[in-house]
């Protein structure tokens, strides 16, 4: 379900004018690709205003970056690539940092909004609460963005034997947490 | 690993996710038909992808999001533009003083030099004179050139006045 599974012609052609310096071509892949980046830096911070900011920040340095890009068709996982990591620096920086205390305020007002349901965000905020940062990420780049264990290994720089036990132990924890939710829920 | 069987729940994460190699596929892939545990394992891993997966799709980035990265994006490319044009003008300014200094220094140079002197002082002269009109009339040859200045100013506007005629008779 990820964007990297194959690059549609127009965006193609929008990379190719956005790595010539075409600020309307770049202006075009933001919007295109805004809901990737988005998840990405969503998924591995768990923090609305910190996703906010990585957002921003993963956008500013791929413009930068971009005329190094060498072929069209590894955007997608180049983005991710610099998503992940922009949010996994910020989350180290930033260790201990709770999930809802930076829930924004509008949660407990708008019980069907942008980020879906309530369940849905108490799930997401205890989900990711429980994972450490790296876990996050390669949960988020497996499942979301449908990489493979050595794509998740090169944007994450660790073996590929590392990438198998996290997701594994990512796995585990969150079956025993949904195992556990459904538990108290019925008692 | 999984109780009574010798399919770790490891291997079995990789196994869901297309990893690992055909031999070892293949050798799940038969545990799997006979061994409940592991089926009921392998579909709880299935289960947490599509809650992820809903649960992630459900969250839309925020309609501001957009706006806010193109003012970054507006941001950084005043800041270049700016940056541009002061090293531009200081390199041009550059460029000139050493334009300027070759040009002085090569024998043109002196010519244009000196030529530039005699029309200094020319300027310098005539400035005086008018200067000095008002105080010191018939002390000397400024009020001269000061009626030379002006005869010179009549024809000049005598021969453009008859320049500006003949062309509009032409017309």
């Amino acid at each position: 379900m990820g964007w990297g599974s194959g690059l549609e012609e127009q965006d193609r052609m929008l990379i190719r004018l956005a790595k010539q310096g075409d600020a309307q071509a770049f202006t075009q892949l933001v919007h295109n690709y805004k809901q990737f980046v988005w998840q990405i830096a969503l998924g591995v911070l768990g923090d609305w205003a910190e996703a906010e900011d990585v957002t921003q920040e993963a956008f500013v340095r791929a413009y930068r970056s971009l005329p190094t890009l060498r072929t069209e068709e590894t955007f997608p996982s180049w983005l991710a690539t610099v998503t992940t990591r922009l949010a996994i620096d910020v989350a180290r920086r930033k260790k201990g940092h709770r999930l809802p205390q930076s829930a924004p305020d509008e949660w407990l007002e708008d019980p069907v909004d942008r980020y879906g349901t309530i369940e849905n965000r108490l799930l997401l905020t205890t989900l990711l609460e429980r994972l450490s940062e790296d876990e996050r990420a390669i949960l988020i780049l497996r499942e979301l963005e449908d990489k493979s264990y050595q794509e998740i290994a090169n944007v994450l720089q660790i073996p590929i034997g590392t990438v198998r036990s996290r997701l594994h132990n990512a796995r585990l924890a969150l079956k025993h947490m949904i195992s556990s939710m459904e538990r108290e829920n019925e008692s | 690993m999984t109780s009574g069987c010798h399919i770790s729940t490891e291997q079995l994460s990789a196994y869901y996710d297309g990893e690992g190699t055909p031999e070892t596929r293949r050798q799940i892939a038969v545990h799997l038909e006979t061994c409940l545990v592991c089926a009921e394992t392998l579909a709880s891993y299935e289960s947490i992808s599509s809650r992820v997966s809903a649960l992630f799709t459900a969250i839309e980035a925020p309609s501001w999001l957009e706006n806010a990265v193109y003012l970054s994006l507006a941001e950084i490319q005043g800041a270049h533009e700016a940056w541009r044009l002061k090293w531009g003008t200081l390199l041009t300014a550059i460029l000139m003083a050493v334009g300027l200094v070759a040009i002085a220094t090569s024998p043109v140079g002196r010519i244009v030099w000196s030529i530039i002197r005699l029309l200094f002082h020319g300027v310098r002269g005539i400035f005086r004179s008018l200067r000095d009109l008002p105080f010191g009339a018939g002390t000397g040859a400024y009020p001269v050139a000061f009626v030379v200045i002006c005869f010179a100013c009549s024809i000049l506007f005598v021969i453009a006045g008859f320049s500006i005629s003949r062309r509009w008779h032409t017309v």
